[in-house]
């Protein structure tokens, strides 16, 4: 054995280290999303007996959250203008989910946020309510994955 | 048998504990940094686990130095015979004349010194004639030093037991021999074929000398600790001592390479037989005085280390491989540390396209440093840094000494950037360059270092400009490329300060 040979040998072995970090890598960044999402269903489902509270949009300033009293909240924002602009989610008092409604008070996009206030999943939802896409943020809010998603036809409607 | 069994084990211990720091960093790795499966964080995730091979190899070197207790060699009290040996001092147009009337001090009694004398130069040959001691010439160069030293072996090597090897800049106390001896001739030392000093430098009064000196302690104790306990200590060719008849019997100094003393140690362990040991025995040599000096140095270093390729080490202990692959390793730092630094700049412009904004978030620098992310950068970078310093303070090297050497060490490095990548780039364009000794030079001034390190020094300043651009989320390579980017004022100002 030469030491070029060991050398390459050596290479080999950190590409293969590499390799197995970036494919390890998506497995946890997987398992983190998946959990995500599974956290953000359970809250909505757990949310939909409840009667929401609607606010005014001036009012959700970084004091609001303190305001909340129960560990689950439902939240209405009202625009200046009167309508539905979003629907905030909140569990012990951590803002969870936010989705952005339009003025037929649809929900066109859906951001989902860490325990740090950090939006890392954003879903696209087209006029008749079909999923269109989802992007996975990174913890600095740079798009490091998008799943696009079928719509049957006719689904689509100009979004 | 058993002391063979204990030695296995002991091998081990080292690759336990390197392979353990490769898992930790890796696992750092894991958890705090993601991944998206694209070709370029590919690329991004190799240079990294690159950067966890030194980093390893560095704190297990650095952990187990720290632990490890110092293996001393037996040695006799008292020479009950003086065998003959001989002190040959290679010199190739940079003899000192001061340094080859020194050799003559020894206390030795039974000594003959022999200048093995492949100067070029007139002038040259008449300081080595003028020293009088008995001067040996041949009609080429050829093998450079390992042919010089083979020609004196096959001449008069069987006459002598022992040599002892010296470079023209080598200075070496009087009582050196008559110390390598005492060494030498113990039973139990029957199995070591070239003993080892510790060098030191002894042109110190150069700010630039001094401070590539201050960490020598810190390699001796590895020598010392690590390196004899793990049977990996390689020779570095002069100032030290060699049994005669184990280098006739593998055919001399290997002449097809010029880091004959790689090449040579190496050939002499892959038997199994001999080993190479360091013992406790000061010596000094010459360090480069400037940036020229050092810069022709590393470049030579870098090729010599490289041209090792083709050695065969079959049979070699797993100790020496991952040295020789750390050595490797070593000189090939500036490469994918300019991959590196292309890259940040790449990211930083292009984060600074998106969001040119220079308004500091505060939330966001909170954000960022109560985030593990960042606390696992922290350790990444200081780990190594804390295992030296306290090693060092128990060197009894002070922490203000430590910093300004480290200061000193990143300017260097920035500085040979360059030129290491310009001369393995002659090595793997097939082009094949003799060997230079490294010679004295004149101290270059502000503009010449900033010619010299050229590219090197461009591409920090780029980088420290792309960082000031994004300076949230690129902010803590301030760390490492704020003092680099000062290089060449380090470099100058120390080259002129004597100390």
């Amino acid at each position: 054995m030469t030491i070029r040979r060991m050398s390459l040998g050596m290479l080999t072995l950190t590409l293969i280290a590499a390799l197995f970090l970036v494919g390890a890598s998506q497995t946890r960044k997987n398992q983190f999303y998946r959990n995500l999402l599974m956290q953000c269903e359970s809250l909505i489902s757990k949310t939909e007996p409840l009667v929401p509270d609607s606010v005014n949009e001036n009012q959700i300033n970084e004091k609001f959250q303190e305001t909340i009293q129960d560990s689950l909240a439902k939240i209405i924002v009202i625009s200046k203008e009167g309508y539905a602009k979003e629907v905030r989610y909140y569990y012990k008092k951590n803002l969870m989910v936010i989705d952005r409604l339009d003025e037929r008070e649809k929900v066109v996009r859906r951001d989902i946020f860490d325990a740090k206030g950090r939006i890392r999943i954003r879903t696209y939802y087209d006029y008749n309510g079909n999923r269109t896409r989802r992007d996975y943020l990174n913890i600095y809010g740079k798009r490091i994955d998008r799943e696009s998603f079928f719509v049957p036809l006719g689904g689509r409607t100009g979004y | 048998m058993k002391k063979t069994l204990t030695q296995h084990w002991q091998n081990s211990v080292f690759l336990v504990v390197f392979v353990l720091f490769f898992v930790s960093i890796n696992l750092g790795y894991y958890y705090f940094l993601v991944f998206s499966f694209e070709l370029f964080t590919l690329f991004y995730a190799w240079l990294l686990e690159f950067a966890a091979f030194g980093l390893a190899y560095e704190c297990t070197e650095l952990f187990l130095s720290l632990i490890l207790r110092e293996t001393d060699l037996a040695r006799l009290k008292k020479l009950k015979s003086c065998p003959p040996v001989a002190l040959v001092c290679c010199t190739c147009d940079d003899v000192d004349i001061n340094i080859l009337k020194n050799l003559g001090n020894q206390t030795y009694p039974n000594l003959h010194i022999f200048i093995l004398d492949d100067s070029q130069r007139k002038e040259s040959q008449l300081v080595v004639d003028s020293s009088k001691f008995e001067v040996i010439r041949r009609p080429s160069r050829i093998g450079y030093k390992a042919g010089n030293l083979n020609n004196w072996l096959f001449r008069y090597g069987s006459y002598f037991p022992y040599f002892v090897v010296v470079d023209a800049d080598s200075f070496i106390p009087d009582t050196f021999v008559e110390e390598m001896i005492h060494y030498a001739e113990h039973p139990t030392n029957y199995n070591i074929a070239i003993f080892e000093s510790l060098i030191y430098a002894w042109n110190t009064k150069n700010g630039f000398v001094r401070l590539q000196n201050v960490m020598t302690p810190l390699v001796h104790r590895h020598r010392l600790r690590l390196d004899n306990r793990f049977e990996s200590t390689l020779s570095v060719g002069h100032n030290n001592l060699y049994r005669t008849a184990i280098l006739i019997d593998i055919g001399g100094f290997d002449q097809n390479y010029i880091a004959e003393d790689y090449a040579t140690s190496i050939k002499i362990l892959r038997q199994r037989k001999w080993l190479c040991k360091t013992v406790p025995v000061l010596s000094y040599e010459r360090l480069p005085t400037n940036l020229t000096e050092y810069i022709r140095r590393q470049a030579r270093w870098a090729f010599q280390t490289f041209q090792l390729l083709n050695l065969n080490i079959s049979g070699l202990r797993w100790t020496i491989r991952l040295k020789i692959i750390r050595s490797l390793h070593h000189y090939l730092v500036p490469i994918v540390a300019s991959f590196g630094i292309v890259m940040l700049v790449f990211f930083n412009l292009q984060r600074w396209m998106f969001y040119p904004s220079f308004h500091i978030e505060y939330e966001m620098v909170e954000m960022l440093i109560k985030s593990k992310f960042f606390l696992f950068w922290i350790i990444y970078l200081f780990l190594p840094f804390i295992l030296r310093i306290i090693l060092a303070l128990r060197e009894r090297v002070t922490i203000v000494e430590y910093l300004r050497s480290t200061l000193f060490h990143s300017a260097l490095f920035v500085a040979t950037i360059w030129p290491v990548i310009r001369r393995l780039t002659n090595f793997w364009t097939g082009d094949v360059l003799g060997f230079n000794v490294t010679g004295r030079s004149y101290s270059p001034t502000f503009l010449q270092i900033i010619k010299l390190g050229g590219a090197g020094f461009v591409l920090i300043w780029i980088a420290l400009f792309s960082v000031i651009l994004n300076p949230i989320f690129a902010g803590l390579n301030l760390i490492w490329i704020l003092p680099s980017s000062l290089s060449p004022f380090i470099i100058y100002y120390y080259q002129n300060t004597t100390s």
